[in-house]
């Protein structure tokens, strides 16, 4: 399942945040994951707003797998990653938490950025294994195969 | 000269009949060329459907539960024999992830000693995994029980590693922002010198050198009196 | 964002934040909080955060500050009803709420309040 948001505002950061969180719930996501990834959404698209003007999401949820985003700006870029990523810089008045924060949520994560042409940003969540075992379990409990008709040949 | 044309005919009819014969040869011929060309078939198919079976099975056995057999195979058998194989492969999955679960409840006993006041004794050596699962049972029965004091015993943890002991001291943290008050006793001399040397901080959390200087100090806080009323042997 | 209504119990103002809060919805509950605390000269101040469904970086600052701000006016601030998840999400991320108290609910706050009150009266 895959989508993308356009995000330009405040609001918009709002409004397809809550649409990550309402996926992720679907699927299964525990509440931490949930927490998790809607904090990592709301820190990587409000960098995009405030740095940017705005920029675009895509997610991809795969059964078994995760969530993938991607936010994607044609910004100023990020001149220094390395000091971008590291606790406590910040080009604006935020405390600068936001993107190494963002990582520390992140099962991978990437950045990739030009200086004048703009940013890129991978954020991988897995989803956790006993969700997915618990997933199985609820296919092993519907009958799901019919032996039946391997034995009229008896 | 009856007679002759009489031969004539027999011996066409005859000619016609070993035609015909051979004819039905051919297709016979043909048919069991065909059947055997079948039959190689399916005995490759098979056996090339059994190897596959073969290596699903040896990597179920050696614990790997992301293997998948084909079911969707034209030969039944085959077909029949890769649903047997996915259920077995869910059925041990699944046990496994219960077991799994089963121990992590077991390694993570939070005991309520006392009116607000909880205790989280861990015994063995702490994966991060494991310190993870800690932090968030814990955290969930303070705000369930409304917990005040948190002790965190981990006399039985021998040593720990710098990630463990960064998530212990994460812990700590978490236990104050949720609104708990955490107390750490029993640290080893191992690992106080795995804590001081990675340089990772507990702060604002008071340590005791065991659990009952702990609780000592959580019914203090409390304003708990403990009276003894009788010697031992009275 | 829902408007925001402050109550006042025992010279302590609580306001309690729900659902979601945009960045300026964010800056707008700090300003008008300290305003009110200047206004009935509050002793202490609740933020209820138990509704909220997250707490990002920039949420929890102005939470920091605002605490830091109301310490100045003599008021000092306690956190109430941090859902466990958030807490673990925040300190994963390596944020600091030194200087904040926090508490399971509102009583706890309030009895936090009224022991902070006792210490400094002690004091004087």
């Amino acid at each position: 399942m895959n989508g993308s948001f356009d995000i330009i505002s405040e609001e918009d950061v709002l409004h397809a945040g809550n649409e990550i969180s309402r996926l992720t719930r679907e699927k299964g996501f525990s509440i931490l994951d949930r927490i998790q990834i809607r904090t990592a959404f709301s820190e990587l698209a409000r960098n995009m707003v405030v740095h940017a003007g705005g920029g675009k999401v895509q997610y991809t949820l795969l059964d078994d797998w995760g969530l993938q985003l991607v936010f994607e700006d044609h910004g100023p870029g990020i001149p220094d990653i390395g000091k971008a990523m590291s606790t406590g810089f910040s080009t604006t008045k935020s405390m600068g938490l936001g993107l190494p924060g963002s990582k520390k949520l992140a099962d991978d994560f990437h950045v990739v950025s030009k200086p004048g042409e703009g940013t890129k940003i991978t954020f991988f969540r897995k989803i956790r294994n006993d969700q997915v075992n618990n997933k199985n379990e609820g296919i092993n409990n519907g009958q799901r195969h019919d032996f039946s008709r391997g034995e009229r040949n008896g | 000269m009856s007679d002759k044309t009489n031969e004539k005919n027999k011996l066409e009819t005859l000619e016609k009949r070993v035609q015909e014969l051979e004819k039905e040869n051919a297709g016979l011929k043909a048919t069991l060329e065909q059947e055997a060309q079948e039959h190689e078939k399916v005995s490759m198919d098979l056996a090339i459907g059994l190897s596959e079976a073969f290596v699903v099975l040896q990597k179920i056995s050696q614990g790997d539960f992301s293997v998948r057999a084909s079911e969707d195979v034209e030969n039944e058998l085959l077909a029949r024999l890769g649903v047997v194989i996915n259920r077995t492969n869910d059925a041990l999955s699944a046990a496994k992830a219960q077991t799994q679960n089963m121990i992590k409840e077991l390694a993570t006993p939070v005991i309520r000693v006392w009116d607000e006041v909880l205790v989280l004794p861990l015994i063995g050596t702490l994966d991060s995994q494991r310190a993870q699962h800690v932090m968030e049972t814990l955290l969930e029965r303070i705000t369930k029980d409304g917990a005040r004091i948190v002790i965190l015993d981990i006399t039985g943890v021998p040593y720990v590693d710098s990630l463990v002991a960064a998530n212990i001291a994460q812990t700590m943290e978490a236990v104050k922002l949720v609104g708990a008050e955490g107390m750490l006793t029993g640290i080893r001399a191992q690992v106080a010198q795995t804590l001081v040397k990675m340089g990772v901080k507990i702060t604002g959390v008071e340590t005791k050198s065991n659990l009952a200087e702990g609780l000592k100090e959580a019914f203090r806080r409390l304003g708990v009196k403990a009276i003894q009323e009788k010697q031992p042997g009275d | 964002m829902a408007e925001l209504s402050f109550l006042t119990f025992r010279g302590n103002i609580i306001v309690a934040l729900h659902g979601e809060m945009t960045d300026s919805s964010v800056r707008n509950f700090q300003s008008h909080l300290l305003e009110e605390i200047e206004r009935i000269h509050a002793r202490g101040l609740i933020i209820d955060i138990s509704a909220l469904e997250f707490v990002d970086s920039y949420m929890a600052r102005v939470f920091v500050e605002t605490a830091k701000m109301a310490q100045l006016m003599d008021t000092r601030t306690v956190l109430v009803g941090m859902k466990p998840e958030i807490a673990i999400t925040l300190i994963q991320m390596g944020l600091s709420f030194e200087g904040v108290f926090s508490a399971v609910n509102l009583d706890r706050g309030l009895e936090i309040l009224e022991k902070e009150r006792a210490r400094k009266r002690g004091r004087r």
